[in-house]
């Protein structure tokens, strides 16, 4: 994966800021990710788009209707474990930071299912994302 | 697409750890729904954001044959097949490209076989590719 590479060779200069490194085959980068709280990477997320230039969400794939973005300078996916439920079953969970779009939430909402910031219209389930 | 993993180098080194993946064909962190494999093509576009290539998404067992040009990015997941109660994991890959190319099908049609979009002529299991 393109990504794969490009962290390989961003890895020194992220040892030399961090002192840390874990070097794993099929490890996603992903060990602080709390799928009760999506805002923990929202958080994260916020910290890369330090001058508010984007809007940003976090979403469970299952509790997303629709989404449309434009724009976009960096997204994600990681499959974690689903909050509070005791099989222990995997979900999916993505990020986007872009410049406009929607979203539309399906079932409950609450951080475990999205989490979002920027500069947006509200209604119920719907997200409208304005530039910023 | 640059832009966004230059990017995530800054966004890792303010995370504070960073797991480097090994060029793996096969992630388990890499997004697949067994049953709607367009749901990739989504992902791959940024929810719309970038809709100037040709996608290509099929379950292994699926392709009798393929060929692409100018790939820009291409990748393989794992998963259980679309209601099998066999809990096997199957193949599942997709390439996205901007130049010519054909895929023929084998086997059943359906998104949880195949999924793909941009420019093309399809006749029936044979689709036909033209730049974009």
């Amino acid at each position: 994966m393109r990504i794969g590479k490009h962290l390989a060779v961003c890895a020194a200069a992220v040892v030399a800021m961090t002192g840390a490194v874990t070097v794993s085959a099929a490890q996603p980068a992903a060990a602080d990710f709390d799928a009760c709280d999506l805002r923990v990477k929202l958080a994260e997320l916020n910290a890369w788009d330090a001058e508010d230039q984007y809007n940003i969400i976090v979403w469970k794939d299952s509790a997303k209707e629709s989404a449309h973005f434009n724009g976009v300078v960096e997204q994600g996916h990681t499959v974690a474990g689903e909050c509070d439920n005791v099989v222990g079953e995997d979900a999916d969970f993505f990020w986007a930071i872009f410049e406009d779009g929607e979203f539309t939430r399906k079932g409950d909402g609450g951080y475990r299912n999205w989490a979002f910031r920027g500069h947006f219209e509200r209604d119920g389930n719907h997200v409208q994302f304005l530039s910023r | 697409m640059m832009k966004a993993f230059a990017r995530t180098a800054a966004t890792l080194a303010v995370a504070g750890a960073v797991s480097v993946a090994a060029p793996a064909v096969a992630s388990a962190d890499e997004f697949i729904e067994p049953c709607d494999l367009s749901s990739k093509i989504d992902e791959l576009q940024g929810w719309g954001s970038d809709t100037s290539n040709n996608i290509m998404v099929y379950k292994a067992t699926a392709r009798e044959s393929s060929h692409f040009e100018g790939v820009v990015e291409e990748g393989t997941a794992k998963a259980v097949p679309c209601d099998n109660v066999f809990p096997r994991n199957h193949d599942y890959h997709w390439v996205v490209f901007s130049g010519d190319g054909e895929f023929v099908r084998k086997g059943d049609g359906g998104y949880r076989n195949w999924a793909f979009y941009g420019s093309f002529t399809r006749d029936d299991n044979v689709v036909t590719f033209h730049a974009r």
